[in-house]
């Protein structure tokens, strides 16, 4: 079978919940990490010219959220019919929404519009979505879907530190279900081993 | 008997219009709920996550449109490509389609015309085009669809957001992509949907 390739920055963010992924299911793979100045000249070889990519098959695919979606397909994470799988899309589509709101001002190159929308996202939309995640989760045993361990949970758990890092804070002070998910996740086995053994990253 | 599925929105296409289309082609019958922006402080509580499109069906509050369109055709069948592959590559057509929507969001709906206007510059000059080149060469790799030759939920979805994003551009995007226009054309000319299409409330996007 051809090997197995993750490709994706020396950070944790959207490549992190991949190699969750590929470490749960016990895939071996190559977990490849470049920093800006090795990336800049490859960028053109990438789809969109951006990661991570995933080399699998003999194929190289892109989109993380699609990329996580069928593995976790593969390792059983994605509920038990329609209609749990649509519930774990709609919780990674709302982390999303909270990623975006952060993405949005993080990477704002122009200095007034990106304190306006920091001070929302920090002020108003940071709460809001946290307070719905913590409802969702004390209404599914502590996690995103119908009491069971699903990629919504490791897609989560996989960001934060991401998310932490364009708050300039840590988002989960005060969002004890999360932080409880987020200790869960890190326990499992697999997950513990790799994160014992990770490299280290910027973000 | 009256429909039991129930859309709530915005008077707009926008992001509800992939919905109606992918409605329209499984035979699904629904009715309308449109919220004016004035109203929607008000009713925005009453969402799940305070946003709309919300579909309610059968009894059940459903949002995220991404989800409720992988949802939908995984329930109808035959939208989806053959096999899990397939899927991957319909997840990531459909994806890519709305990061570059997402991108022209940033300006469209950005308050400081400054940042707006520099936002749009770099959208539209580098990234769109280099999107739009990406999907059609996609489109020309499949047959003419999004995904190994066949009709999928991404082709019926792409249809009106194209659209909506042509607007944001200010010009139409696929004048000069024939595989991505063939597209569009054939979703319009889709029996079910042409008659959608014909009878539908007209929004300015």
């Amino acid at each position: 079978m051809a090997p197995v390739k993750l490709i994706y920055f020396d950070m944790t963010a959207l490549g992190e919940p991949i190699r969750y992924f590929l470490h749960y299911s016990g895939t071996e793979f190559e977990d490849e990490r470049l920093t800006s100045e090795q990336f800049e000249p490859r960028r053109p070889t990438f789809p969109l010219g951006k990661l991570p990519v995933l080399e699998l098959d003999g194929k190289t695919v892109h989109q993380s959220v699609a990329i996580s979606r069928y593995l976790a397909k593969k390792a059983g994470l994605t509920g038990k019919d329609d209609w749990e799988s649509f519930l774990c899309d709609i919780a990674v589509d709302s982390i999303q929404d909270l990623k975006a709101t952060l993405v949005s001002f993080h990477y704002d190159n122009h200095e007034e519009s990106k304190k306006t929308k920091k001070e929302l996202a920090l002020s108003t939309t940071i709460p809001y979505y946290l307070g719905k995640f913590e409802e969702i989760l004390k209404e599914n045993g502590g996690h995103f879907v119908n009491g069971q361990l699903t990629w919504a949970d490791f897609w989560f758990v996989g960001l934060v530190d991401f998310l932490n890092h364009m708050a300039c804070k840590d988002i989960l002070a005060d969002s004890p279900g999360l932080k409880a998910l987020k200790t869960k996740v890190e326990e499992l086995p697999a997950i513990k081993k790799y994160r014992a053994n990770r490299p280290a990253v910027r973000c | 008997m009256a429909p039991t599925v129930k859309m709530i929105y915005f008077p707009f296409h926008g992001l509800g219009e992939p919905l109606r289309f992918l409605m329209a082609y499984t035979g699904i019958e629904w009715t309308e709920e449109i919220i004016s922006l004035e109203e929607f402080p008000a009713k925005k509580p009453s969402y799940p996550f305070g946003r709309l499109p919300v579909l309610e069906m059968d009894g059940l509050t459903m949002h995220q449109s991404a989800a409720i369109l992988r949802y939908l055709a995984r329930k109808a069948g035959g939208l989806y490509g053959r096999d899990k592959v397939d899927a991957l590559h319909c997840d990531v057509a459909y994806d890519t389609i709305s990061d570059l929507r997402i991108m022209m969001l940033g300006y469209f709906y950005e308050p400081n015309k400054e940042s707006s206007d520099e936002k749009r510059k770099t959208v539209l000059e580098e990234l769109a085009p280099m999107y739009m080149r990406n999907l059609e060469k996609l489109v020309n790799e499949n047959g003419g669809y999004f995904v190994n030759g066949q009709l999928t939920w991404v082709d019926i979805a792409f249809a009106p957001l194209i659209d909506y994003m042509s607007h944001m551009a200010g010009k139409d995007l696929v004048a000069d992509k024939p595989a991505l226009k063939a597209i569009r054309d054939r979703v319009y000319a889709l029996p079910s949907i042409a008659k959608y299409v014909e009878t539908r409330v007209k929004y300015a996007y």
